[in-house]
Parts: structure tokens; C-alpha cells; sequence
């Protein structure tokens, strides 16, 4: 199963095919729905939107489109290549294969956070937005550290103790997020819904919001690539190699879980996504992080697209939270990561 | 000859413990130097400030002239490459792959490799003897492949000081050999400056231009190996007895347990 380098196909290749499969998947999914809208439709109506040729042209199809589908194709883009570029930045830094934002605790304490500013008084709109993420971000923040250090043997942290110490702080901070809904049963129902993954609420605003997080997200990572190559060394070898270690590993786990925490607030707790993508995208490409983390970036969008696309439609009208297609795609993927772990492999 | 790097007086601390002290020595461009010494007398840590990895708590360390505290990361890896005593082998990187890790300060804001940069790890992998193994998965190959894949990544650095930590520690005689016969035709060629941890004292002597002898953290002997390696030395410094003969070929000193005063180690029980 293991791709020996030899068969890897160029992986620049891969990269270039990453940007028309974006592109289709996003007219694809625009165009299912409770209305089915022709792919040319949505194709040319994007066109006219995109290069300010008016708005309205086509009626109804346009604004289903433009206001109602395509918002929440790019939201689901914009959350799934963010979780899998999160995903394989901690796989990189923890050298840990396992490392996924949802199984080292980072995205249940970003939850927690959230969940604590839904709650709270501060305001709960578009405005509010700042600090629902805000309190992500924290609460983030803590968890990593917190399961890094719970973790911790001496100067190493063995994989799977991460993964279980991540076992324990996610348990720990879902359960103070359901002691939290309990103690505001008004608001339950909203934390309780957006917990488990949602983009029924998207809009552009959102999109606005959140871009600019993001993006700096992608753009510090995508920069750090090189650096995070080299760690693969270890840490002594890659201090040797004029790289600023400590730095290096501060930054790209702030700025993951950055992205991290925007995600979350945005879309509740999806799992597997920085788990599965990052791997399968590595099969591909290799390990070359310059290369692997664009790669990740375009089929991770790709991917939460497709997955949203099948909340939406596996028991239309009605519909499934998205972190249930992605747990069922990424469990079982786990299981397999796991056992080859244990064996030594990559 | 220029100094590649030179100890003044150095102490070394880990955890408030001074672990080597009053270390003094000069490595200059085409030199091997070995560090040897009883396991805990500080040759690794010597090794790892050297490469900038503990600093000196008292005394100067300087890379070519400079403080190295003063000498940027990117400026020391261009000048100095280091290989650690477990050298990683990380899943899933072919070996090509992984020396050309060694071009990363050379690299720009965007990491992209020039063909220069291709130029130069092709020509690490030549040199280390490893270019045949260019798209085998690292994983996959022998301790001793593993070994040569770091120096070729070491080398890629295009390095003017070379800084192993027991290179030879895990090999088998074949091995042991091919890796310092590298290092020595490295310095020999192309004016490279060496410092090599080793265990095995008759094997430094054998390729070594001088020896760096450690006992407790202090020098308990330096200079060219026939001058260092005297049995009453080693005795003192190993506390077990030693004895120094000469190689037969080459004179270099050849370092054998001896018998008086531990026969039990002998099969005959040291009657014979």
C-alpha cells in the first residue's frame, strides 16, 4: 500500500490537477440541490458575478447561486483546506502521523471556547463573530498545550501518548461544553447544532469575516514549508540546519490553531478532515512539505466540499450534520493509520 | 590554513552542571580531529557546542574568527554541518529526498530548489557514495546506508567544518571503515575540516590527524594520536588495564585490553 517514491506521480502534477478539481467540485456542488441548476448555469453565472458584469441577469437560478449555494460550497472550501493544512502542519511539527486538530484536542477546546461565548451575553451576531472565534482561539491554544504537556516524557513526545493525552483533553473539554449547554438550556439547542458541523447559516459575511484569518493562516504556513522539512530531522539536526526551532514550532502551532479556531467558530466541530487528507495527499506527492501542504490545501477544500454536498444530499430534503460523513470517511482511516503505526510503517 | 573553529577555555553546563571545562583546541581546514573518551566525559556535548546547539556558560567558542554565539543560524549551517548520533530516518522520504535537506539555508523566502541547489545534492550523494540509492525509501535501508545518507545531507550543506557524533558506533567493520575512509578523503580532497566522536581508540588513531583525549569533563590529553595514546594515560583515564601496541603496518598506536590485573576476561583464564 506503501507508494514507494519511485511511483509517485510528479508531483507538480498533482498540484496542477488540484485547481480544475477544486473548481469542478465547487460548480458541482453549486449546482445539486432541492433545485437542480445546469452546471453551464451556475458556471456563467459565477463568470458574470466574478468579472462585475451585473447582478441578476439570469433571475432566480442567479440568486440561488449567487446567494443561497455558492456561500456555503466556498465556506465548506475555505473550512476544509484550513483543517487539513492545520492537520498536516501538527503532523509536522509533532512529528506525529496521527496529529489531526480534532484528535490532539485542539478543535473540542476551540469548541469549548466557543460554546462559553455563545452562551455568554456578548452579542450574538455577525459582530459577535469576533468573539466566538476569539474564545475558539483560546481555548484552543490551551488545549494544545495542554495535551502537549500531558504528553511529554522528558525531551520526547511518543505518538501515542499525544494521540491519548488528546483522547483525554477532548473528553474533558466535552464534557465541560455540555455542562455548559445544561447550565443555559436556552441556548443549548444553537450550541448543540453547530457543534456538529454546519454550514446551513452560510453566508458572505461570514466568508468576509473569516478570510482574512485564514488566509494569513495559509500564507505564514505555506511560507514555512522549507523550515518544516527540515524538522523532520529532528530538532537538533534541523537547529543545525539555521532554523530556529523553538520559533518555528510556536508560530506554526499558534497560526494552525488559529485557523483552527476560525474554522470552528464558523462550522462546529469537523473531525478526520485534517487526518485523512494530508495522508492520502502524501501517498501522492511525498513528503515534501512545499509541495504536500498546497497539495493538502486544494484537495482538503475539495474534499469538505463533497462531504458537505452529501450532508445536504443523503437524506434530502432533510440533513446530516457534515461531521458525520467526515467521521464515517475518516474512523475507519484512523484504525488502518494506527496499525501501520504500530508496525513501523509510514 | 584557515581556523575552521577553535575552543578557548570552554565550559560546558547542562542542567547547572558543568559538564566539560577548560576545553581548548583549534580545527583548521583539511584536519581530523577525534574525540574520545569514557562514556560521561563530555564528548558529545563538546560535539554538540561546537555545532551550536549548548552554548559555552565560560570560555569563547569561535567559527572561523567569530563568536559563534554572534554567527547567525543561516550563516553557521552554511559554514558547518553536524550529524547527529541517531541520525533520523523519517517515514516516507526517499533518500534523495533527504540530502536534499541538507540545501535548506541556501535556500530562498519560498524554498524552492534552483538547479544549482539539484547540482549540489547530486554531487553530495556522488561523494558520500549514495547516488545509486537516490529513490529508496530511507526506511529501508542498512545502518550503515543510513549513516552515509546523513553525511550526504550533511555534505549538501556544502560545509566547511564537518561535525560527526559517533558515526561508526552501530556499524560493523566494513562499514566502520568506508565511513571514515570518507571522512578522510574529504579533508584529503577538498580541504574539509572534521571532528569526530569515536568510541574506538585504535581506529582514530588509525585516520586522525590529532586526538582529542576526554576524562571528566576536562582534556586528559591532545595532540597526534601516537603522542596521546600511552598506555599509563589510558589507564589512568579508562581506570582498567590497558595496553598500546603498534599497528603492523603502519606504527599508528593499537590500543588491547591487557590481561595483568583483569585475567578473567581472557577464555584461558589468562594462564597461557
Amino acid at each position: 500500500m506503501v507508494a514507494g517514491p519511485a511511483a509517485r506521480p510528479a508531483a507538480r502534477l498533482v498540484l496542477a490537477a488540484g485547481i480544475p478539481t477544486l473548481v469542478a467540485a465547487v460548480i458541482f456542488a453549486t449546482s445539486v440541490g432541492a433545485v437542480s441548476i445546469p452546471q453551464t448555469t451556475v458556471a456563467a453565472s459565477i463568470f458574470r458575478h466574478v468579472t462585475f458584469q451585473g447582478e441578476g441577469g439570469a433571475g432566480a437560478a442567479d440568486t440561488i447561486v449567487w446567494q443561497v449555494r455558492l456561500p456555503r460550497v466556498l465556506l465548506a472550501g475555505m473550512v476544509g483546506g484550513t483543517l487539513a493544512l492545520s492537520g498536516a502542519t501538527y503532523q509536522s511539527v509533532f512529528r506525529n502521523p496521527l496529529a489531526d486538530p480534532y484528535l490532539i484536542g485542539v478543535a473540542s477546546g476551540a469548541g469549548l471556547g466557543a460554546a462559553i461565548a455563545i452562551v455568554s451575553p456578548l452579542p450574538l451576531n455577525y459582530y459577535g463573530f469576533g468573539y466566538v472565534a476569539l474564545f475558539a482561539f483560546v481555548g484552543a491554544l490551551a488545549a494544545v498545550a495542554l495535551t502537549y504537556e500531558l504528553a511529554r516524557s522528558g525531551r520526547t513526545v511518543p505518538t501515542a501518548n499525544h494521540v491519548l493525552a488528546g483522547v483525554a483533553v477532548s473528553a474533558a473539554a466535552t464534557a465541560a461544553t455540555t455542562l455548559v449547554m445544561m447550565l443555559n438550556e436556552a441556548k443549548a439547542f444553537v450550541v448543540f447544532s453547530w457543534l456538529y458541523g454546519d454550514f446551513t447559516t452560510s453566508s458572505w459575511e461570514k466568508l468576509q469575516l473569516a478570510s482574512p484569518y485564514v488566509g494569513a493562516s495559509w500564507v505564514v504556513l505555506l511560507l514555512c514549508t522549507h523550515r518544516l522539512n527540515a524538522l523532520q530531522l529532528g530538532d537538533d539536526e534541523a537547529a543545525t540546519l539555521g532554523v530556529r526551532v523553538e520559533r518555528l514550532k510556536i508560530v506554526t502551532v499558534v497560526v494552525a490553531s488559529l485557523g483552527t479556531a476560525v474554522c470552528v467558530a464558523l462550522s462546529g466541530l469537523i473531525g478526520f478532515v485534517g487526518l485523512i487528507v494530508p495522508h492520502a495527499c502524501r501517498l501522492l506527492v511525498g513528503p515534501d512539505n512545499r509541495v504536500l501542504f498546497p497539495v493538502t490545501l486544494l484537495f482538503g477544500a475539495t474534499f469538505l466540499i463533497l462531504a458537505d454536498l452529501g450532508a445536504r444530499m443523503v437524506l434530502a430534503p432533510q440533513e446530516l450534520p457534515v461531521g458525520i460523513i467526515t467521521a464515517a470517511a475518516g474512523s475507519p482511516f484512523f484504525l488502518i493509520l494506527l496499525r501501520r503505526q504500530r508496525r513501523g510503517l509510514p | 590554513m584557515n581556523t575552521q573553529l577553535s575552543f578557548e577555555g570552554v565550559e560546558v553546563r547542562l542542567g547547572g552542571r558543568a559538564v566539560v571545562s577548560g576545553v581548548t583546541f583549534e580545527l583548521g581546514d583539511g584536519e581530523v580531529m577525534a574525540l574520545c573518551g569514557p562514556n560521561g566525559a563530555g564528548k558529545s556535548t563538546i560535539a554538540r557546542a561546537a555545532a551550536g546547539l549548548l552554548p559555552a556558560a565560560a570560555g569563547a567558542i569561535r567559527l572561523r574568527g567569530s563568536a559563534l554565539r554572534s554567527v547567525s543560524p543561516g550563516e553557521r549551517a552554511r559554514t558547518c554541518a553536524y550529524v547527529a548520533q541517531q541520525p533520523a530516518a523519517p517515514p516516507g522520504f526517499a533518500v534523495r529526498e533527504l540530502v536534499a535537506l541538507g540545501r535548506l539555508p541556501h535556500l530562498g523566502l519560498f524554498g524552492a530548489e534552483s538547479p544549482k541547489d539539484r547540482a549540489a545534492v547530486e554531487r553530495a550523494m556522488e561523494r558520500a557514495g549514495v547516488f545509486s540509492l537516490g529513490s529508496r525509501p530511507i526506511g529501508e535501508l542498512s545502518g550503515g546506508e543510513q549513516q552515509r545518507v546523513s553525511i550526504a545531507r550533511a555534505l549538501a550543506q556544502e560545509p566547511r567544518l564537518l561535525i560527526l557524533d559517533e558515526p561508526t558506533s552501530n556499524l560493523d567493520l566494513r562499514f566502520q571503515a568506508s565511513i571514515l575512509g570518507l571522512v578522510r578523503r574529504l579533508s584529503r580532497d577538498e580541504g574539509l575540516a572534521a571532528l569526530v566522536v569515536i568510541h574506538d581508540l585504535s581506529l582514530a588513531a588509525l585516520f586522525c590527524d590529532r586526538l582529542l583525549l576526554l576524562a571528566d569533563g576536562g582534556i586528559a590529553g591532545y595532540g597526534p594520536p601516537a603522542e596521546v595514546l600511552t598506555a599509563p594515560l589510558l589507564v589512568r583515564t579508562y581506570g582498567t588495564p590497558l595496553r598500546v601496541l603498534s599497528h603492523p603496518e603502519c606504527l599508528s598506536p593499537v590500543v588491547v585490553h591487557s590481561l595483568t590485573g583483569h585475567p578473567h576476561i581472557a577464555n584461558q583464564g589468562g594462564e597461557a
